[in-house]
């Protein structure tokens, strides 16, 4: 097919960027991408992701952390029936009391910038659901608030998984 | 009317420090790596150098615990 002048700015996602990625990824948007767009990461959650035996423990899921950006988690239903009907039930732990939440509507959770949130985990999941996490930012950003978790959910986490991204270092 | 950090609220993550205060009044005074690769932080806002602007106070996304407290 011909080039067409405009087609620079229709983005497919490249799964390449995510290899081990277990959430089939949709699309994925950022300032490196293009010039000028904020971050953005579109993916859905299918029936047992959240649920894998590593993550079988309290407080579990996606550790405590902060962006430096605003941040919203929309949460999609995808039952064309009942669309405000999640399908599913996602625990979400926000501030540093850890506070929490059961998600089971369609819903958005903002995130003001450096506002301690999650562990975000999904516990139950009747169908598959569209999760949309939009960055207010340029680029990703993280910083981890694992000293807000009990001892041993800790210690059982892979901190390997979940590095600071973006945050300065601290000079002492 | 002074400012200072809430030891009990205080995460010890370090922020502060890079928040740009306009005296940088922000002070490390201790630094602790736990096991996990975690680093942890205890800082102080230095009274001598603190002119009481309210910046860190006044922005809600200085300090994710809350920590700074005034008077």
């Amino acid at each position: 097919m011909a080039k067409k002048k405009y087609d620079k700015y229709i983005y497919e996602y490249d799964p390449k960027m995510f290899p081990n990625e277990r959430r089939p990824v949709m699309a994925y948007m950022d300032n490196n991408l293009a010039k000028g767009s904020n971050f953005y990461l579109i993916h859905w959650i299918m029936p047992g992701f959240g649920m894998q035996p590593e993550w079988d423990f309290p407080y579990a899921g996606h550790p405590p952390h902060i962006h430096k950006d605003a941040e919203l988690l929309f949460h999609i239903g995808t039952d064309p029936n009942n669309p405000m009907d999640l399908g599913a039930e996602v625990i979400m732990y926000l501030g540093p009391e850890l506070e929490e939440h059961h998600i089971t509507r369609t819903c958005c959770i903002w995130i003001p910038p450096n506002f301690i949130h999650s562990p975000w985990k999904p516990v139950r999941c009747d169908r598959p659901w569209i999760f949309m996490e939009f960055n207010q930012g340029p680029v990703h950003t993280e910083k981890s608030y694992r000293q807000i978790l009990p001892k041993d959910a800790r210690a059982r986490m892979d901190w390997s998984m979940w590095p600071d991204d973006k945050y300065p270092e601290i000079m002492v | 009317m002074a400012y200072r950090i809430d030891t009990k609220k205080c995460l010890k993550c370090g922020l502060c420090v890079t928040q740009d205060c306009p005296e940088n009044a922000f002070v490390v005074t201790n630094k602790v790596k736990e096991d996990d690769g975690l680093i942890l932080y205890t800082v102080i806002i230095d009274e001598n150098k603190c002119t009481e602007c309210d910046t860190c106070f006044s922005h809600e996304w200085w300090c994710p615990a809350k920590a700074i407290i005034r008077g």
